[in-house]
């Protein structure tokens, strides 16, 4: 489990970029982290795996990441948005990093390389960038942590690539597994993730899961009766998220629920605590 | 610590940054050979037309006295790479999240350190056994391969060698001085105090170093925030210059001293002695060296103490 409790951390005395954070996400989940620029989304997964040391309350998988143990570390992979540049090929650079991990998985390497279509015996250097992130990202998923973080991992792939992306990630995490995205291209993550947690610079606005939002809310074209609680004019006309009054779940458009959440926090804060 | 773990974070270091350090490697090696041929072209200084018999000596400890300097800077190179390791922020995140306790990753920087040191030694052995063996063939009346106890441990007698190598400017004065006093029976507890203090300090100066630096690295890996690293930016530089404030002070006291008493030094030495050349540098690095772990050991308890008091609040 993940925990975080009244979580804060600045880069600077006065510029506090995470204040007040308090989070509870269970093991098993595939979880969105969203939120407008700027807020910490990239801050906040470099202070779960221990790269930043935050101030406040918190523990991944029972460890605190501030005494950067090892065991702990070999729970945890982060993706971070902007990797380094090994000037070495994806498998000079797995020889090197499996005796890190004691589950790591070649086999896992492998399939992945191959799905992703990456040249094997290309230096991570001379690369494009969206090979960079399929190799690198077949790297992390072949660790084979219970605790897998990735920051803005689709960025600079192509469409296939991100199709890819979601039926690796899917297949390669076992049912223990805790995966957590943070991104703004929510539509690469629809039908990957089951978790969504929206934050803002001084606290949580969201942490749901899709199950419990579709029970909540339905998204659509409102009709007389239906209470709106945030409204947008596309072509489709008045799309709206709307309070579920049946209670049966419905299909969560997350793109909008995050511009809704975003403009009326204390809206969805009443609904969802 | 486990042991497996620190040659697994030692050997993913090597394959990340191999080329870099063969690089400096290469670089050196090309400085070394620099140095033979400003030793052949400095024909004034060297006597290298004449070819006398002290020849092969006095080159042996010209190339060995570059090997101290040289060391030094590959101290400061394998800073530099780790330096660079904790501030950039791609760099950061991936080492410090990387498997390793704090400590495995404090021995791992140490072992950098003896490896990079170690590297400058085979540079040296190599790069010194060819020009000597090349000098033998082209000049094979005089004796190049003296004393090879001096290859393997160029240091020594090192103090012979740089009355002629620094001590135009600085140490035949300070001789000079040395035996006008003793002549004089002026004090001469005066010259011997300033002279052989500083030449012992120096003596250290490239281990003090090496541990100033490597704590300056601990630092910044355990306490990675940038504040934390400006501060200790800052330190360093009130370091420095209450240094440079020290030695100055002392040249100046004893400068003084040794010209009132003497009587027949002239200005220009004296400004000489006071002017900033290599070994005065040198001088000021040695005080720093002294100096800097004081200050960081006081300043890190604060660090942990502010962590501390924030952590509880």
């Amino acid at each position: 489990m993940i925990q975080t409790n009244d979580l804060n951390y600045g880069y600077t005395t006065y510029q506090p970029v995470l204040k007040k954070i308090s989070l509870q996400l269970p093991e098993g989940h595939i979880y969105g982290l969203l939120g407008k620029n700027g807020v910490g989304k990239s801050t906040l997964l470099k202070i779960l795996t221990g790269a930043l040391l935050g101030e406040g309350e918190y523990k991944v998988g029972g460890y605190d990441p501030r005494e950067r143990k090892a065991e702990m570390q070999q729970q945890i992979r982060l993706v971070p948005e902007n990797e380094v540049l090994f000037d070495v090929t994806i498998k000079q650079l797995a020889d090197v990093t499996a005796p890190l991990y004691p589950t790591f998985d070649y086999d896992l390497l492998e399939n992945a390389l191959k799905e992703f279509e990456v040249p094997t015996d290309k230096k991570i250097t001379l690369m494009s960038l969206g090979q960079q992130k399929k190799a690198l990202i077949s790297l992390s998923l072949a660790c084979n942590t219970p605790y897998l973080f990735m920051d803005e991992p689709t960025n600079g792939m192509d469409i296939p690539s991100k199709s890819s992306f979601r039926r690796i990630v899917a297949s390669s995490i076992s049912d223990n597994s805790t995966v957590l995205i943070s991104t703004h291209q929510v539509d690469d993550l629809e039908g990957l993730i089951d978790y969504v947690v929206i934050l803002e610079n001084d606290g949580v606005l969201l942490s749901a899961s899709l199950q419990e939002i579709g029970q909540k809310l339905c998204f659509g074209v409102a009709e007389e009766g239906d209470e709106v609680l945030y409204s947008e004019q596309n072509l489709r006309g008045a799309w709206s998220v709307m309070v579920n009054k049946t209670g049966e779940e419905m299909p969560v458009d997350i793109k909008l629920l995050f511009s809704a959440v975003v403009k009326r926090p204390d809206a969805f804060k009443k609904i969802f605590g | 610590m486990n042991s497996n773990r620190i040659l697994s974070l030692i050997r993913y270091d090597w394959a990340i940054n191999k080329n870099k350090f063969s690089l400096t490697m290469a670089l050196i090696a090309i400085i070394y050979v620099c140095c033979v041929l400003l030793f052949f072209l400095s024909k004034n200084i060297f006597h290298i037309e004449s070819l006398e018999p002290e020849t092969p000596v006095i080159m042996s400890k010209f190339i060995g006295s570059f090997f101290n300097y040289a060391q030094l800077a590959m101290v400061f190179v394998v800073t530099t790479l780790l330096h660079q390791k904790f501030t950039n922020p791609r760099s950061a995140t991936n080492y410090l999240s990387i498997p390793g306790t704090s400590a495995e990753k404090y021995v791992v920087m140490l072992a950098e350190y003896a490896l990079g040191a170690a590297a400058v030694f085979v540079i040296y052995l190599i790069c010194h056994s060819l020009t000597m063996l090349t000098c033998w063939y082209m000049f094979p009346a005089l004796d190049w391969l003296t004393d090879p106890f001096l290859i393997l441990f160029p240091a020594k007698n090192l103090d012979e060698f740089s009355v002629v190598m620094n001590g135009v400017n600085w140490e035949s004065t300070m001789y000079q001085m040395q035996e006008v006093a003793a002549n004089e029976q002026l004090a001469p507890e005066l010259f011997t105090l300033f002279f052989t203090t500083v030449s012992t300090l120096m003596r250290f100066t490239p281990v003090i170093t090496l541990c100033e630096l490597f704590a300056y690295m601990c630092v910044n890996m355990l306490f990675r925030t940038n504040g934390q690293l400006k501060t200790i930016a800052i330190y360093f530089a009130v370091s420095v210059v209450f240094a440079i404030t020290m030695i100055i002070c002392s040249i100046v006291v004893f400068g003084t001293e040794i010209s009132q008493m003497a009587g027949n030094v002239s200005q220009e030495e004296l400004n000489n002695l006071i002017m900033g050349n290599v070994i005065t540098v040198l001088n000021v690095m040695t005080y720093v060296c002294y100096a800097t772990p004081l200050i960081l050991i006081g300043l890190a308890y604060l660090f942990y103490r502010q962590i501390c008091r924030k952590q509880a609040k």
